[in-house]
Order: C-alpha cells, then structure tokens, then sequence
C-alpha cells in the first residue's frame, strides 16, 4: 500500500498509509491528517485515491501546496514526489508504481464508475518513454539524393524509387536495422540481399535500392543505448 | 478484405492472453485481451473469439444483408459469448473472474460494423491519417471524459489499465457498435493495448503510413516496435485492408481460418 512519510525539522518522521479514498490535509482539528504549523491552511489540501492513483490538490490554500518544489492545484503522484506543506515536508512512496509492471495488466476496475463523459476525444494512453538510442543518418552517394544529408531521426524512414521499390530504416534502442518493403528492385547491404527480415546497420554500411547508394553512419557522440529505461 | 496478424508475448510477461480471430472470407476479425490470471485471461480470450465467430457464421447462413441485423447479430454475438464465459468461470475455481476485452470489425458490403468492449481499439488509416474509431472502457478515459483530468494530466495515471467493462464480469455487457463506411485503401487496425500503451499513435500512424504497400511488414514493425519501447504487455496487432489499385501488389495472400462449410465451398467452386 501506498503511504505518506511526513517529517517536520527537528521531529522523528511518521508514516500514514494511503488507507481512505479521500484525506483531508490541514490544521483544523477535523481533518484526517493534522499539520498544525505556520504556513498551514484549516483545510490546506486532499489526497484522493481513483483506481490506482493517488491525486493531491490544493484546497485554495493561503500559502499553497508544492511538489518537488513547483505550486500545484492538482497533480497525479508520482513515486517519491516531495510535498511540501507549511513546515511540513511530505514523501509520497508507492512501491507498486516503481516497476510500472504492476499497472500494465489490464484489469477490471471495481470502483464506482465516474459518471459523465461522451464525445470526448480518445485519449493517448502511450507512455512518454521512446526508443531513443543512439541518432545516425544517411549520405546519399548516387542517385537523385546524391549529395544530400538524411537524419534518420523518426521511428521509422522509408527510401523509395519511382518505380515503387522501397526500403525501410527503423531506429531502434540499440541502433538501426534495414528492411525491404516492397517493389521490383533488390535491396542490398555491402552487396548481400536483404528482405523483410532485417538486418543491422553499421558505420559506413553501403546501401543499394536498385542504382540508388546511400551511406550509413551512427554520429559518435551519442551513446548506444542512451534514454532506454524509464 | 485483406488482413494479416502478429501477436507476441511481451517482453515482460510469461504467457500470451491476447488471442485474435481473422476470417477474411466472411470479413471478420476479432482480438480479445483476457484477464484474470493462472492461465484462465487466454481461455476467456480464446471463448471469447471462438464463440463471436460461430454466433456471426450462423447468422451469415440466413442470407440476411440489412446492415441493422447484423448489428443485432454482432451484439448478440458478443452477449453470447459473455454468457459462455460466465458459464465457464462457474464451472472451474480457478477461472473464476476470467474476463476479456473484444473488439470487433465485421465487413458488410461498403460498411463495417465496429464493436467493443474495454480498452482494446480499432484505428482506422484513411489518407495517411490515424483515427481511433473506439473509446476505450477504462477509468482513465472517464476521468478525462469527465473533466476530472486533462490528456496532459493523463500521461501521468497509473490508471491506463483499468477497465470498465469487460466480458465474464457481469450478466449482461454492453458493447459500443458503430457503422463505418469502407473506401478503397483503407487500412483497419484492431489492437490489444499492449501496442497503444507502448508506442504514440503519432508513431503508429507513422510506421502504417510508410509501409501501406506491405501490411504484413508493418504489422511485425509495430509488434517490434512496441516491445523495443518496453513491451510491458501482450501485444496483438491485426490490420485489414481494403485493397487500392496497385497499392498492395506484394501483400500476401490473406489467412484464412476455413471452416468444413467453407472448404466445401472453395472445393466445389475452386476458390
């Protein structure tokens, strides 16, 4: 279960699971938690708990409520935000919300269901993690691009030919892989055939869509790897 | 229709609890996503697809074409094999709170019928544009239907997960159903939410756009790239395409899962 490890200078810290599905925050002698202190609002703020998060919000409160040192009205926590409420200092600690493992599972919700809602737009619900490995590109050595630089900054790049034959490059967190996608034309890499399954790029790797050569390269001052994880 | 498929464990998980039905013959195609854990999330999702396309194989045998039987059909199907689940979990201890999200594309003419329950979606590509044609059944989607928190706020929930409908939960279900029309070119993506939790549609849209002539490669790219970006879940990608001149010369034939019915038929009529 969640709790909240509160501490206040020259005071033992206190823990208070996240037990309730609402809990008040404040000085007045009512609410579920008591902060008595300067800087403390009657009802300061509340914590409430819809499926499996925990979203604190300011009450309107006269000296405001900040995590990680920012002003909130409203904020979704994450593990091991920083509160900070008048003298108090609050630690939000979720170890379930650690790995992220644990709310990949689709599961039944069994809550009260929120009512309202309709015609709303269908909500984005990727994570804001993307394969972001090391950045390459390419260098067009013969045919119409010739010349030209390529970043190959997006997930994936396809390289063509007027006649339809078609290449692809996806980045991947390790590096770039190479495919053919479709066409007349073979696709080679250092002279060997590749099709759709693909195959690894290297610095300096030739690539041939029919007459049309590309170079490859990976800029060196990115690391294998780099932004994988959380 | 054409369609191709891939499903894939995960980069996390031990067992596949996603399992999909194409029958492109009879334009259908159906990916569910069990839960409920020591093995009964992939019997629920197996019961699930089976039993939605015996229900629609014996309404396709009445030679009905008005488009509002089958969406009685579909809804019926789909209440069927809520029944069948609920039957199966009474029958055995440990399957007891299986469940399953369907989702459902039945081809009709010019139209296809759309169907749904929990936070498994549709996307259709039209133009090289993305558009979700389902709203998930999940907490987090009525917390941002609702007001109660933005799509900014969203990326910040824990509650991606949490569905709010589902097959084998209830006595009855209720699907979300709804009529498309179908042009030449369009390209149906029916997904678990392994793909959409794991890669932006953004990037969807990207990697369907740039591999339209070959849907097959594209289906394996997503699945890739969706275990690259983690794969914290089972990933099911189905896409079903209404072929454009020219567009899918090197497609490969569509599977096709026939029935006796169907054999006799292609054999009879050498199809």
């Amino acid at each position: 279960m969640a709790k909240l490890l509160i501490t206040r200078a020259g005071e033992a810290p206190v823990h208070r699971f996240i037990d309730s599905e609402r809990i008040s925050m404040g000085r007045q002698p009512g609410c579920d938690l008591i902060l008595d202190g300067n800087g403390v609002s009657k009802e300061h703020a509340v914590l409430l708990t819809i499926g499996n998060d925990h979203i604190l919000e300011d009450q309107g409160s006269t000296n405001g409520t900040l995590v990680n040192g920012q002003p909130i009205r409203r904020r979704i926590l994450q593990n091991r935000d920083q509160i900070d409420i008048g003298p108090y200092r609050i630690q939000y600690v979720n170890q379930r919300a650690m790995s992220n493992m644990d709310f990949d599972q689709t599961m039944m919700f069994e809550g009260e269901k929120v009512a309202g809602g309709g015609g709303e737009a269908v909500v984005d619900t990727s994570r804001q993690r993307r394969n972001s490995g090391p950045l390459g590109g390419l260098r067009g050595v013969q045919g119409p691009r010739a010349g030209e630089n390529i970043l190959l900054d997006r997930v994936i790049r396809t390289l063509s030919r007027p006649d339809g034959s078609m290449a692809a490059i996806l980045r991947r967190p390790k590096g770039y892989v190479i495919m053919r996608v479709s066409g007349p034309e073979p696709l080679r890499v250092n002279n060997r055939p590749v099709g759709e399954d693909w195959v690894d790029l290297a610095t300096d790797d030739l690539i041939n869509l029919g007459s049309d050569v590309y170079a490859f390269y990976l800029r060196p001052d990115t690391p294998v790897g780099a932004g994988e994880g959380a | 229709m054409e369609v191709t498929v891939q499903s894939h464990t995960g980069m996390l998980r031990d067992h596949n609890e996603d399992n999909y039905l194409v029958d492109a013959r009879h334009g259908l195609f159906l990916v569910a996503d069990g839960m409920g854990g020591h093995l009964a999330g992939e019997v629920a999702s197996k019961l699930c697809v089976e039993t939605i396309h015996t229900q629609l194989l014996a309404f396709d045998q009445r030679a009905d074409t008005r488009l509002e039987s089958a969406v009685k059909a579909v809804k019926d199907a789909i209440e069927v094999a809520n029944r069948d689940i609920r039957a199966g979990a009474r029958a055995a201890s440990e399957r007891a709170n299986m469940g399953t999200t369907v989702v459902l594309v039945l081809v009709r003419g010019e139209a296809a019928i759309v169907a749904h329950v929990g936070d498994s979606r549709v996307y259709l590509l039209r133009e090289g544009h993305l558009r979700p044609l389902t709203r998930d059944h999940s907490l987090l989607q009525e917390q941002v239907g609702a007001g109660f928190i933005s799509h900014e706020e969203a990326r910040n929930s824990h509650n991606r997960n949490l569905v709010t409908r589902a097959l084998g939960v209830e006595d009855s279900v209720e699907p979300d159903v709804d009529i498309v029309d179908i042009r030449p070119g369009d390209i149906f993506l029916l997904c678990s939410d392994g793909l959409n939790t794991m890669v932006p549609d953004t990037d969807i849209e990207l990697i369907l756009t740039e591999l339209e002539t070959n849907p097959a490669l594209a289906a394996r790219v997503l699945v890739g790239v969706a275990n690259d970006n983690g794969g914290h879940d089972n990933v099911t990608v189905a896409l079903a395409w209404s072929p454009s001149q020219g567009a899918v010369a090197e497609a490969p034939p569509a599977r096709e899962e026939r029935g006796l019915f169907g054999r006799l038929f292609g054999w009879l009529f050498g199809k």
